[in-house]
């Protein structure tokens, strides 16, 4: 089974539906929403009828678009970004839940999220951080809006030295400083990290966020997957987009991150829907690139025949070796064929031992 | 095992006798004749790769190695998305805008800026709506105000014995710059203990 088809099963037997789409949109649903894509660069063309179309940057926002009642939904799609200077067709796959969403919901969606991660690799980690918090905080401790994005990208890159220099330059008083610091370094299982949290701020709002994810935490016990998910201040991406729990999963093995989701009310808001969603999306492209070990070898036995050589016998060991589970290219000899490498070359006479014929 | 990117050169050769003496030794590393790229010593867990000072950034954001020391220069002008985990305090000199001491601005025309740091150079004077020419050359910056091939540039300044001997002047001063630990994201977590351990092992 591939991994399309495994993660599809997953979604279904959480009871989410397939979400086909077209792979193009009105340029306008883009145009719109841009504050929610995370580039403005789109590969656009007219329509026969004039219209201005793109092809789909992003998948959430369609979903969401054609969204009229609470559902829960999955998909497995191309988007089409700019990646690396060029235009790239990027595989992603995800769900969405839409409607009133609370804590089961939220917590079904991480536990969904954990076991696609599982279904690549048992050796995965979840992250997760609430996107007020930081805000929170810093505003509660009225730190100014310009330094506040100084201080949000010093907690991104894990840089305590660069809010020691904060401090210095009497942006940050003492207390706030080595608070923030602590949450620099503070990477524990989600429930005893909110705890721990509720030790170190105590601004009320902070504290009710770390209630929440205690209850999440609880919620996910019930899914099993707990203790592979642990809380972590670095994660500030895309707070614009996300307003709440936000979260983001890794594999042993890949240097990248692999899927990222969170709770998104402002998308359904700002498109005149009375709904909550939560969601989150693999980067199938990182995951194939990157998964499997390259192969060196295009098949097991290559065979060369002659004219003198009977194609029945040919034909013979072929199916033979085949029915042995090998992979069997059977070409003629002295025909230029392209160029490939397979582990052994064998005349017939050979390939025939080599079949135990 | 935890793989660690060395800058080739001074720097990398300071960062491992700070790492030796915490115990992540690896003495074949310290042959100068040797050619070898790679060392390791499994039973302290600990693998070096002595690589371009301008790639540790790269090795480490691709996850080819866990931690690397980059300096905080090649940080901001290739922006590898990294944990910058500490700041080494060593390997300490300024980016810099240097030029002739009697240097004009003539703000009429766009300033000819010669650097290896185009990023850098171009955030600097974006962020003061200043229109620059960049001029991107790989060595001997020096030169090319004496050439009038630029009116500035924009380098590291260590002791400023080039500059003084080229009669350059530093003009402004961009970011101070010193050598960072860093870190990969996905290795961070899962080699947290020993990155972590690592780190204290630097502060020290």
């Amino acid at each position: 089974m591939s991994l399309e088809e495994k993660l599809n099963r997953l979604f279904e037997g959480f009871g989410y539906q397939k979400f086909k789409m077209s792979k193009f949109e009105e340029y306008d649903l883009y145009a719109l929403n841009k504050d929610f894509l995370t580039s403005s660069q789109l590969i656009t063309f007219t329509d026969l009828d004039g219209k201005l179309m793109a092809l789909k940057p992003d998948i959430t926002l369609s979903i969401v678009k054609s969204t009229t009642a609470p559902r829960k939904v999955y998909y497995n799609e191309m988007v089409y970004r700019a990646k690396d200077h060029h235009y790239r067709e990027i595989p992603q796959a995800g769900v969405e839940c839409i409607g009133p969403v609370d804590a089961y919901l939220e917590a079904e969606v991480i536990a969904l999220a954990a076991n696609a991660l599982e279904t690549i690799d048992k050796n995965y980690i979840l992250r997760i951080s609430d996107a007020g918090f930081l805000k929170a905080l810093l505003e509660d401790q009225q730190i100014d809006e310009q330094y506040q994005a100084f201080i949000l990208d010093a907690m991104d890159h894990k840089n305590a030295d660069y809010l020691r220099a904060l401090e210095q330059e009497g942006v940050l008083n003492r207390q706030l400083c080595s608070t923030l610091i602590n949450l620099i370094d503070l990477y524990l299982p989600l429930s005893q990290g909110a705890k721990e949290v509720k030790n170190l701020v105590r601004t009320p709002a902070c504290v009710q966020m770390m209630d929440h994810l205690q209850e999440i935490a609880k919620i996910l016990k019930g899914f099993e997957v707990e203790n592979r998910i642990f809380l972590d201040f670095s994660l500030v991406n895309s707070m614009d987009y996300y307003n709440g729990i936000v979260f983001q999963g890794a594999l042993s093995g890949i240097p990248f991150t692999v899927l990222s989701g969170g709770r998104y009310d402002r998308l359904p808001q700002k498109m005149g829907k009375s709904f909550g969603a939560v969601g989150f999306a693999v980067y199938m492209d990182i995951v194939e690139n990157q998964r499997h070990s390259r192969k060196s070898f295009d098949g097991d036995i290559l065979i060369r025949y002659q004219a003198k050589d009977t194609a029945v016998q040919v034909a013979r060991i072929v199916q033979t070796l085949r029915r042995q589970g090998k992979t069997v290219r059977a070409i003629s000899d002295g025909a230029d064929w392209d160029s490939s490498r397979w582990r052994k070359v064998l005349s017939v006479k050979e390939a025939g031992k080599e079949a135990g014929l | 095992m935890i793989n660690v990117a060395l800058p080739k050169g001074r720097l990398g050769d300071q960062v491992y006798s700070i790492l030796e003496q915490a115990g992540y030794s690896c003495p074949e590393i310290l042959d100068k004749k040797s050619r070898k790229l790679v060392f390791e010593n499994k039973e302290k867990g600990v693998r070096y790769f002595c690589v371009k000072p301008t790639d540790v950034g790269v090795y480490v954001e691709r996850g080819a190695a866990d931690v690397g020391i980059a300096g905080k220069d090649i940080l901001l002008e290739y922006e590898p998305d990294v944990y910058e985990l500490l700041d080494l305090g060593i390997g300490k000199c300024r980016m810099c805008i240097a030029g002739y001491p009697d240097f004009y601005d003539d703000t009429d025309r766009p300033l000819r800026v010669a650097t290896k740091f185009p990023h850098i150079a171009r955030t600097y004077y974006g962020e003061q709506g200043r229109d620059i020419d960049i001029i991107k050359l790989h060595g001997s910056i020096e030169l090319a105000p004496i050439l009038k091939l630029a009116d500035v540039i924009c380098d590291i300044v260590e002791t400023g014995s080039t500059l003084k001997e080229n009669n350059l002047v530093v003009l402004e001063e961009v970011v101070p710059v010193s050598a960072r630990f860093i870190a990969n994201r996905v290795s961070w977590q899962f080699k947290h203990e020993e990155i972590v351990a690592m780190r204290k092992a630097l502060e020290q």
